[in-house]
């Protein structure tokens, strides 16, 4: 089932403009967390209120588009961090093997035993480090999946051909690892990614959310869903704006992981 | 079945797996035991919490949990009173941490159950019939969904579906756990639903993707050229796709549990999950140990369950033996 | 009333244009006909379409006649549900995935039964017996079965509704030559107990030509020739066919050049006007090359503007004095005594091996798989490790300008991320060479100089083969090492890779070692031959004594067993 080119149009278009709101942000609206508790709060299409307000008087728009930063850009630091160290040690332990191996899969086994948001939500809360710290055990957390997947690509790759003609011509391990069996494990680890992306968004809101990881007063989209209970009787729109810029968000960044994904595989299927 | 299926055998294999999922729970136990020295500043202190700190208060803290004693020592002793079913005191309120879980435990239960039983019924069916008929507007639109709904992160749709469902259209209660029998299952609806929809999202994927693979190997066009039935075919890939679909319903333990816990809070629910929550934001150590132990447990039963469901269904497995 | 199987008017459309053009094929009942081509021919294709199998994507057109059963193929698969299994039924080529795994061989074979006859043990013994397997196989699950075993199992399964006609889609090309030969012996006396017909999808002219009554040959979706047996081959009247009977390697003698036709197989949409075969053929002029020919003939049929007749001159036949094997103590490596085990309950795959190379000697090693020979080549050459012999080298260049290898499927003999000169600059450098010579190094092995900045998945087979040996040959290597080269090639690209090797040594001067099953590749290239069986050397010794005189009772069977030559 090949899908038309018209995916990464669909996908392209909100996540650009989450791109937008996350770079931009600060010139777009810069009071959004002007706090104004003689308006408390008031119900969408009020004045100047596309959305209405909280009870601190903040706008939810506003709100929403500052909090686009911390929701996107630390799930991005997360897939990214932890694709690193998946290559890193996912190369070494499937081209190496032996010990090295040995230790990284009872490593992976071992934290791949609990849940991710349990051992998450557990260590956050005890260290109570705030956002960076979260994302740093979340990068933890993470890779143990990415390792196991770069090893499996690797170990595929050592046994073809290509693979031994280059032992053959004598060349260097860390010139095979990293001119030949890297270039053609790097598209699948990338489409990956992207997909772990999406899943760095919903655990990473879901801390905060749940409390943990943001500090208070800083917008946050898992954390105005949190505050958005009190409020649901009075403005429906603290709830529905966040919740929809999450889900279109994680969809969209699936969406794309997943075509890219099919892509590759199609290629590789090719040859 | 019977043949490679003997006595010997099979409780041998169980028996090596029992041995290997106690090691594992083992480990674990001790990574979770040394939490409580993990944890920013003195145990002792962490033990007391929010109550007034005195040097006696301290001192019988430490003599009740031999925090002055040798590492090992502690730790064994803490196994020990595990095993017992003792997990200590929660911090937070003054009773053990045994009665509060006990209290909770059902709602958990109640709630993961339903939601495992409505992915179940909807997700795998869709599954394969998504699968039968690949390209069709049934697949496409339910794939699009899918899509949608492993992205969706749970407490976001807890909330929609809370606040259309329960206040703004008034079908179901909006928080508590209601008043036992079927009141009780009639609050966990729109819980259960919230917890599925991603659940489902996964297995819907993974059951399609499995069939299909099954779908296109050889032995299918085989028996399609020996002019076996439709009816035919299909138990013949169901069979094969049994397999990896059991892999991802064990994957889709995992997920379960980190579900629960966002469904509960989202939902007000007094469950083992928001428990977990509530107790880590209060950073009730005994607590969280407790609850973090026996989660690990319960996953790693489910492994191997799966495991032993593999050996029992596929005939290679048995041959290779025991790993 | 039994008249046999008729096709008329195929035509099979894929996604990217027509597969098969123009097809009818007529099988009397009983009758054994081969459907001849190489890859793209659409041979396999017709086969799926008149089971109704075709691949999503793709469909048919035309008419289906079996006795007074007449079947509209443009109505699509289910139109041919009535006739699959019980009138038509298809044996496939991969012993190891046409069978479910997960369920056991006699419930398998029963399978298309009624739901009474299913679970009859008499009926399931009744079947085994009938492909000569034992009753406990009924049991069985078919991982724990050989693949000739299994491939009964799938014969047996295909039989079980008695159908009037087999259609085989290369049943045996999987299997080992002896396994092979067993197999269609088996078939051959099915058919007959049966009075069965077969349709025999084969790529391989020799069992064509010793087990068909009628033969068809395909090329590119069409059908160029048709005739009665082994006369197809000897009288050929199409070009194709006989450049195709002329590159497969004979058995008798060594030939200088094996005749090779020029190019490669097209794609069957990609040729639009004129004669499919025209682009490659020698003979063709302009009518050729503007009208597509029509098939003509009534016995044997031929779609040709030229035809070759008795009265053409006969392209003569150069045949080779077979190397002498040098007497000189000229030896380049020295293999005694190597073992290997891969493990201690397996049986040895090297068993005290003893196997000698002289300078630029051509030397090959036959055997059927499990024989231990690309063990053997992997040892010498240093990926994978041996327990216990010695390997002892008269040369102390670094290994890499020693011994090189080339393998047997050439799609993943090249890194997909890297363009060809890049890898053919690698490795000149591994040999200390320069990457300037990556011109002259394609031109070597007959190809453009300006495919050094093209991607190895762009390429046909023949031509990635082609850079895969550019690229073994690069550091100058005293000795290449081939494990079974052309096995994964069309017949008529065989016989130019072959020609090239043959060049090759005697260009360069490299000693080779040829490892392969086929007897007759091996034949045309290397002077001296060792036959492994089980991990050990059962015979060596000058190519020709082996052939003409063999000495041990394995190598008179391996001999025997293959076909058609």
């Amino acid at each position: 089932m090949s899908r038309r080119p018209f995916i990464p149009v669909l996908t392209g278009i909100p996540l650009g403009i989450i791109a937008i709101f996350v770079v931009a942000s600060r010139w777009i609206v810069p009071n959004a967390t002007k706090q104004d508790i003689m308006t408390g709060v008031t119900s969408p299409g009020t004045a100047g209120h596309l959305f209405g307000t909280d009870q601190l008087g903040r706008d939810i728009a506003q709100l929403a588009i500052a909090g686009a930063g911390s929701a996107v850009v630390g799930p991005i630091v997360i897939a990214l961090g932890s694709m690193m160290i998946g290559i890193m040690l996912g190369t070494l332990a499937g081209y190496i093997g032996g010990w090295l191996d040995l230790l990284l899969s009872k490593y992976a086994d071992l934290l791949l035993a609990l849940p991710t948001t349990l051992v998450a939500l557990v260590v956050t809360g005890l260290v109570d480090g705030g956002y960076w710290v979260t994302v740093l055990v979340l990068i933890m957390l993470f890779s143990p999946t990415d390792i196991r997947m770069v090893r499996g690509s690797v170990i595929a790759q050592t046994g073809r051909p290509y693979i031994e003609s280059a032992k053959v011509l004598s060349l260097g391990r860390i010139r095979i690892m990293f001119r030949h069996i890297l270039p053609n494990v790097l598209p699948v680890a990338f489409s990956t990614m992207l997909i772990n992306v999406a899943f760095a968004l919903m655990s990473l809101s879901a801390l905060s959310f749940l409390g943990l990881g943001v500090g208070p007063g800083v917008p946050d989209w898992g954390r105005q869903l949190s505050d958005s209970r009190d409020l649901l009787d009075r403005n429906w729109g603290a709830l529905i704006l966040p919740a929809m810029l999450i889900i279109i968000t994680a969809a969209a960044i699936n969406l794309l992981g997943d075509w890219l994904q099919e892509r590759f595989e199609e290629r590789s299927v090719q040859r | 079945m019977t043949q490679l299926l003997s006595r010997g055998s099979l409780t041998r294999f169980i028996v090596v797996r029992l041995a290997a999922t106690g090691l594992l729970l083992l480990v674990l136990s001790f990574v979770v035991f040394a939490l409580l020295h993990l944890t920013p500043g003195d145990p002792a202190r962490n033990l007391v919490g929010v109550r007034n700190v005195t040097p006696e208060l301290l001192q019988t803290i430490r003599d009740k949990y031999h925090l002055n004693d040798p590492f090992m020592s502690q730790y064994l002793h803490w196994l020990g009173n595990v095993l017992h079913g003792d997990f200590g005191e929660s911090i937070r309120n003054n009773t053990t941490v045994t009665t509060l879980l006990s209290d909770r435990v059902t709602l958990t239960l109640q709630l993961s159950s339903l939601s495992f039983l409505l992915t179940v019924i909807i997700a795998i069916p869709l599954g394969i019939a998504a699968a039968w008929r690949t390209g069709t507007v049934l697949d496409r639109s339910v794939s699009a969904a899918s899509i949608v709904g492993v992205g969706a992160p749970t407490y976001a749709v807890g909330l929609l579906l809370l606040y259309i469902f329960g206040l703004w259209l008034d079908i179901f209660p909006v928080y508590g756990s209601g008043d036992g029998g079927f009141d009780r299952w009639w609050h966990l609806i729109l819980p259960a639903i919230t917890l599925a929809s991603g659940l489902a999202a996964m297995v819907f994927k993974l059951t399609r993707t499995a069939v299909i693979s099954e779908l296109n190997q050889d032995y299918v066009a085989f028996a399609q050229s020996r002019g076996l039935t439709r009816r035919q075919i299909r138990s013949l890939v169901l069979r094969n796709a049994m397999i990896p679909v059991a892999t991802s319903l064990g994957l889709v333990f995992a997920f379960l549990f980190g579900g629960t816990i966002l469904v509960e809070v989202t939902f007000a629910l007094q469950g083992i999950g928001s428990l977990l929550a509530g107790s880590v934001t209060f950073k009730d150590l005994p607590v969280v140990q407790a609850i973090t132990l026996l989660t690990a447990t319960v996953i790693a039963l489910t492994a191997l369950a799966v495991d032993i469901f593999y050996y029992a269904v596929d005939p290679r497995v048995r041959q290779r033996g025991i790993r | 009333m039994n008249c046999g199987l008729s096709l008329s008017n195929l035509v099979v459309t894929g996604p990217a244009g027509l597969i098969v053009t123009r097809m009818d094929l007529h099988v009397e009942p009983g009758q054994t006909v081969a459907l001849v081509g190489e890859s793209g021919s659409g041979k396999s294709m017709t086969a799926k379409a008149m089971t109704g199998l075709l691949p999503t994507g793709v469909t048919a057109t035309g008419n289906l006649q079996l006795d007074d059963i007449t079947v509209d193929l443009a109505l699509g698969p289910d139109a041919l549900s009535g006739l699959r299994g019980k009138h038509i039924s298809l044996l496939l080529q991969n012993p190891f995935t046409s069978l479910s795994p997960v369920h056991r061989c006699g419930e398998q074979i029963t399978s298309a039964l009624a739901p009474d006859l299913r679970r009859s043990k008499d009926e399931i013994r009744r079947r085994l017996d009938e492909v000569d397997l034992p009753e406990r196989v009924a049991r069985q699950y078919p991982f724990e079965l050989s693949g000739g075993m299994r491939q009964r199992v799938a014969l047996a399964a295909s039989l079980a509704s008695n159908p009037q006609i087999l259609i085989g889609d290369e049943p045996t090309t999987a299997l080992d030559v002896t396994t092979q030969r067993e197999m269609l012996d088996l078939l051959e006396r099915i058919q007959r107990e049966r009075d069965m017909s077969l349709l025999l999808i084969t790529h391989d002219l020799g069992v064509a030509r010793e087990r068909a009554d009628k033969i068809l040959v395909m090329y590119a979706g069409r059908l160029v020739e048709s005739g009665q047996g082994a006369e197809v081959f000897a009288r050929a009247q199409h070009p194709y066919t006989a450049g195709l009977r002329d590159s497969d390697p004979p058995l008798e003698h060594r030939l200088v050049e094996l005749p090779a036709i020029a190019g490669s197989v097209p794609r069957p949409w990609e040729v639009a006007i004129g004669c499919v075969f025209a682009p490659r053929c020698e003979r063709a002029d302009d009518r050729c090359h503007k009208e597509a020919p029509e098939l003509v003939g009534t016995n044997s049929q031929v779609a040709c503007w030229k035809p070759i007749t008795p009265s053409d001159p006969q392209r003569p036949i150069q045949i080779a004095t077979d190397v002498q094997a040098q007497n000189t103590d000229n030896n380049l490596v020295v293999v005694t005594g190597m073992c290997k085990r891969f493990s201690p309950d397996t049986p040895p795959a090297l068993d005290n091996v003893d196997v000698s190379i002289r300078i630029g000697e051509a030397v090959g090693i036959v055997g059927e798989s499990g024989s231990g020979k690309t063990t053997l080549a992997r040892c010498l050459i240093g990926l994978e490790r041996y327990d216990s012999g010695t390997v002892s080298w008269t040369t102390d260049v670094p290994m890499a300008q020693r011994a090189q290898i080339v393998f047997q499927d050439p799609t993943s003999a090249l890194n997909p991320a890297m363009t060809i000169g890049a890898s053919l600059a690698e490795a000149l450098r591994a040999g200390q060479r320069d990457k300037s010579e990556v011109p002259s190094l394609l031109q070597l092995v007959g190809l453009p100089a300006e495919y050094a900045t093209r991607r190895p998945h762009g390429l046909s087979g023949g031509e990635q083969q082609r850079v895969a040996i550019a690229r073994a040959i690069a550091p100058r290597p005293k000795l290449l090492i081939c494990d079974e080269p052309v096995s994964s090639l069309d017949v008529s690209v065989q016989a130019q890779i072959l020609n090239l090797m043959n060049s090759l040594i005697e260009e360069l001067g490299i000693a080779l070692l040829f490892i392969t099953h086929d007897l007759a590749v091996v034949r045309q290239v290397v002077s001296r031959v060792y036959v492994m069986s089980n991990g050990r050397v059962v015979e060596s010794g000058p190519m020709e004594n082996v052939l003409l005189s063999p000495q041990h009772e394995y190598t008179r069977q391996l001999f025997s067993s293959v076909a058609g030559k």
